[in-house]
């Protein structure tokens, strides 16, 4: 045999009290303070807790409503019950349940299959976490309370207008679920910020673990996709608050509008919540087949075409709604082109099992696996007939629509994430889960889901439409519903199996089992709270079975940054396409503050749903005084100088500028922002289009006079110029300046001055936003702005407050280079915002 | 001591960004076309224009981005360069074999597309 430790990073014994040391530092909190912990394992953990706690309380709701339709003419729920049951249902399964699963999972094994120590920005994991557990809990609770909405999960307008939903039933749910789509968004930047930065050294992009290209499809689409609703729920909720008519037609709104900004959300949506599993998938099968997956190259098109045209779906959720034939056209061809990528992944999947020659194990996680495949692929076959524009004439709004969605859904993703839970348990637990019990789990679930829906169909066929709370005797639909509640009951006794089975098996101690699926991804080396004991140098995409003797090397420390030579939370940055190592990165352990951020922040939302102002904003006071709290120790500095990884690379243990992670996160931030931001521009236009007689200057009051927009079009600029020249007055290490944080009090000043000007002149013109749908749109390129703004001040006072603490110089200067980088694109909203408003009706009206 | 070029030889890198749009290359531009497309079409129609204009605000978007990615297929080599990939033989070919099946993958979605333009009349409500 050949002797490989030449070829080792740290070839040589490692000194003794290094893994003494990594515990130390690792550590988690025990007791009442296991709440502060922020590391990976620990959280990861209680997300996919709360994620998998909404699935049964959503699948508990699905039981009852099963309940009330198994006969005909039932009234075990009165109308108005079901209608907040079906809502809370639906949008806890997708908005409570399915992406934070997923989210769940990535912050979970993504940094054990990229051998980090953890995702870089874990505190922004763990408030992610917290706020989404304490909202969604208050959500769910509001159907106890008759506080639930009635809208269904997709709370078109205008039946959710405050005229015909008065009450504060669906501002619950447009504060509470805009509130959790921000903590989607900040789980979504550290996964994004994670794949492409914390990879180990050698794993290039197209050596990376489909998983880990999956999550980063699957981010990316949140980046771009979640800001679109945003908006909408903020457009929504100003209406029913402040009379603001962007959904009235007779004042030139328009109902539709919310449903292109919702469906360009909620498609999308639907491979947010697929792509992941999708990947899940591609690393069970090959472990169960023990061979390498068969076309990972197309695996990634796959992954990636879909991701694309999947944006260009939306409107066929809308084929009814009268739109022209030739745009029906185009989302018809669209919904048709994306089962080719999607059929790429199944055909590789299926040729993998066939490759192995019958090497395929069929364990439990390969039954889920095998049960997704027939349940997705009649789903997905069911979805080409509906994007079938005269097919989706004929069954929309009905039970047929029912039954494919929930075939693409469950089938998609509950099948995926159970084989996950029987698949990864002993990785994250030390513990399996009991194949017998899970062979019953198994089929009960895949009978029972059947069962319920595959009638659906013929349900459908037969006329029954949805969200009906009771239908009359003898037309035939008796029979279909009475077996789809039989179904329903099936599966629900799968899934209590299951939770048995869990609960049993967290009963028991843990065993030393090691990667005893014998698959070939890093997260099966040897791990603790650390992670790895050092992460190793990847030269292919199964090094584990490239490289049989790589767990007993890394467990010995003879790869990359076996000990924590700063006595700190850390882990490598390495560059995003190569993953060249490129600087150590010090990351945050336990605190408060993060966890008073996400309480308050949630508080703030909530309060602010039943309208109680003054403590709201005093909640939202104090999470932005928590905020600054726990953001005050992000930028450590250059304090502890650079350190060896191994091989002889020593790295710099602080990065400032764009091959900083911070800064990476900020673009990443400014993508969703500028992508609110195109949704804004999308509304503006089409509420134009739909109805330009309300449209300055004939419709509404004269555009103000040039001499404003041009006042602050030159206030952006001179605070542009500010903050430029803040940042070439920089002191020194050791060092303080007086211009520099002067500069950045006039570059907060600007912004905020432009902000106001833009307001005042519309304001002193005579135009108001409850005018009509044009004053509603103007004034909310303002309030945009305004929350652009008020970011930023709050961002440069924070910088000026460093300045004056010492904390900041020209080479600790990462909070500063945040904010400038920030200012710099909310320079450019606010100069095309101008543009758009005070040119676009001179040039259309 | 092992050194460091051991195990990360000297090379030219590839730039981050040039890499990330090459890769993407055809799905963004699949993007271009059926935003011109859709927004075009819709806003002819909109505002009371003639069908035939809609027609061709779909072929010229259409053609325009078919001659696109067919030039990056054909010249593929030539538009790596200039994303910032190094030459052969220190070019990563997965990389390469990802951006040519996407940018055919949108070649066809973008021919898919624009193939109903003739089947249809432009500004008829579909129902």
């Amino acid at each position: 045999m050949t002797d490989r430790r030449p070829q080792l990073p740290n070839p040589e014994p490692r000194p003794k009290g290094e893994v003494d040391e990594l515990l130390r530092v690792w550590a988690t909190p025990r007791g009442y303070k296991i709440v502060t912990a922020v590391n990976n394992t620990v959280i990861g953990l209680f997300y996919i807790g709360a994620a998998f706690l909404f699935f049964l309380l959503a699948g508990v709701l699905a039981l009852v409503m099963r309940t009330q339709l198994a006969v005909p003419e039932n009234d075990f729920l009165s109308q108005g019950l079901y209608n907040q049951i079906f809502t809370v249902h639906g949008t806890t399964m997708m908005f409570l349940f399915a992406v934070p699963a997923v989210e769940a999972l990535g912050v979970m094994l993504l940094p054990q299959m990229l051998a980090a120590r953890d995702l870089p920005f874990p505190r922004l994991s763990a408030f992610a976490i917290w706020a989404y557990v304490v909202g969604g809990l208050v959500f769910f609770s509001t159907i106890f309370y008759d506080l639930a909405p009635q809208g269904g999960w997709f709370m078109y307008t205008p039946l959710t207008l405050k005229e015909f939903s008065p009450g504060d039933n669906a501002d619950f749910w447009l504060l509470g679920i805009g509130f959790i789509e921000i903590s989607a968004i900040a789980g979504a930047i550290e996964i994004v910020v994670g794949t492409l930065r914390t990879r180990p050294p050698g794993m290039s992009l197209t050596k990376m673990p489909i998983f880990a290209w999956s999550m980063l499809v699957f981010a990316s689409m949140i980046m771009f996709a979640f800001p679109a609703v945003i908006l909408g729920t903020m457009l929504l909720e100003i209406e029913r608050s402040f009379g603001w008519p962007f959904f009235t037609a007779a004042k030139g709104g328009d109902p539709l509008l919310w449903q292109h900004l919702f469906w360009f959300f909620g498609h999308p949506e639907v491979y947010i919540i697929f792509l992941p599993a999708a990947g899940l998938v591609s690393m069970i099968v090959p472990a169960m087949a023990q061979r390498p997956l068969v076309g990972y190259r197309l695996i990634v098109v796959a992954l990636i075409g879909t991701g694309f045209f999947s944006f260009g779906l939306w409107v066929h959720h809308m084929f009814t709604t009268g739109i022209p034939s030739l745009s029906l056209a185009f989302f018809s061809a669209a919904s048709m082109a994306v089962a080719v990528p999607s059929g790429i992944q199944v055909f590789s999947w299926i040729a993998t099992i066939a490759a192995s020659r019958g090497r395929f194990r069929i364990t439990t996680p390969s039954l889920f696996v095998l049960g997704f495949l027939v349940i997705f692929t009649i789903g997905g076959l069911t979805g080409v007939m509906v994007a079938l524009v005269p097919v989706d004439f004929q069954v929309h709004d009905t039970y047929f629509v029912v039954a494919h969605f929930h075939y693409v859904l469950v089938g998609g993703m509950v099948f995926p994430l159970f084989a996950t839970f029987y698949y990864w348990m002993p990785m994250a637990t030390r513990r399996m889960l009991s194949e017998r019990a899970g062979r019953w789990v198994f089929w009960l679930m895949f009978a029972g889901f059947n069962i319920a829906f595959f009638p659906m169909h013929f349900t459908g066929l037969r006329g029954m439409p949805r969200r009906v709370w009771t239908y009359p005797e003898g037309v035939g639909w008796d029979m279909l519903n009475l077996v789809s509640t039989i179904g329903a009951y099936v599966f629900a006794l799968g899934v209590l199996i299951f939770v048995v089975d869990l609960v049993r098996s967290l009963r028991r101690p843990p065993t030393t089992v090691e990667n005893p699926w014998k698959a070939g991804t890093l997260e099966w080396l040897p791990n603790d709270v650390y992670s790895t004991r050092s992460i190793p140098f990847v030269t292919s995409r199964e090094p584990l079975w490239d490289r049989p003797a790589l767990p007993r090397e890394v467990s010995e420390g003879h790869h990359f940054l076996p000990n924590a030579p700063t006595g700190e939370r850390e882990t490598i940055v390495t560059s995003a396409i190569e993953a060249r190592p490129q600087y150590i990165i010090r990351m945050p352990g336990p605190g408060w503050a993060h966890l008073l951020a996400a309480i308050f922040t949630a508080a703030f939302f909530l309060l602010l749903t039943v309208k109680l102002v003054i403590p709201a904003l005093t909640c939202g006071v104090i999470a932005i005084i928590a905020c600054l709290t726990w953001t005050w120790s992000l930028d450590p500095g250059p304090s502890k100088g650079e350190v060896d990884i191994g091989a002889g690379i020593r790295l710099p243990t602080y990065a400032s500028g764009p091959s900083s992670h911070s800064w990476w996160a900020m673009i990443v931030l400014i993508f969703v922002t500028a992508s609110l931001y195109i949704a804004y521009v999308f509304s503006y236009l089409y509420l134009w289009v739909v109805s330009p007689d309300v449209w300055a200057p004939h419709g509404s009051p004269a555009l103000p006079a040039p001499v404003w927009p041009v006042g602050g079009a030159l206030l952006t600029i001179l605070g542009l110029l500010a903050i430029r020249a803040a940042g070439n007055r920089l002191p020194g290490p050791g060092r303080r300046s007086v211009a520099q944080p002067l500069l950045n009090a006039i570059a907060a000043f600007c912004l905020a001055g432009a902000v106001a000007v833009e307001i005042l002149s519309h304001w002193q013109s005579g135009l108001r936003p409850t005018d009509n749908a044009y004053g509603a749109m103007v004034y909310m390129q303002s309030a945009l702005n305004g929350q652009l703004a008020f970011a930023l001040i709050v961002m440069i006072g924070f910088a000026i407050a460093r300045m004056v603490a010492g904390k900041l110089d020209r080479v600790r200067r990462v909070s500063f280079d945040n904010a400038a980088v920030l200012y710099t694109y909310a320079a450019a909203q606010i100069l095309f915002g101008l543009v758009l408003v005070h040119g676009f009706p001179r040039v259309a009206g | 001591m092992p050194k460091r070029n051991t195990f990360f030889p000297p090379a030219p890198k590839p730039s981050t960004t040039g890499t990330l749009v090459y890769m993407l290359f055809g799905p963004l531009v699949w993007a271009v076309q059926f935003t011109l497309a859709y927004g075009g079409h819709t806003l002819v129609c909109a505002r009371g224009g003639a069908p035939w204009i809609s027609d061709v605000v779909v072929l010229a978007a259409t053609a325009l981005t078919a001659v696109l990615l067919v030039c990056f297929l054909v010249w593929q080599e030539r538009c790596a360069g200039a994303f910032g990939q190094p030459a052969p033989p220190r070019r990563d070919r997965p990389t390469d074999g990802i951006a040519r099946i996407l940018a055919f993958l949108s070649l066809v979605a973008v021919f898919w597309g624009g193939a109903t333009v003739g089947l249809l009349d432009a500004c008829v409500l579909g129902r």
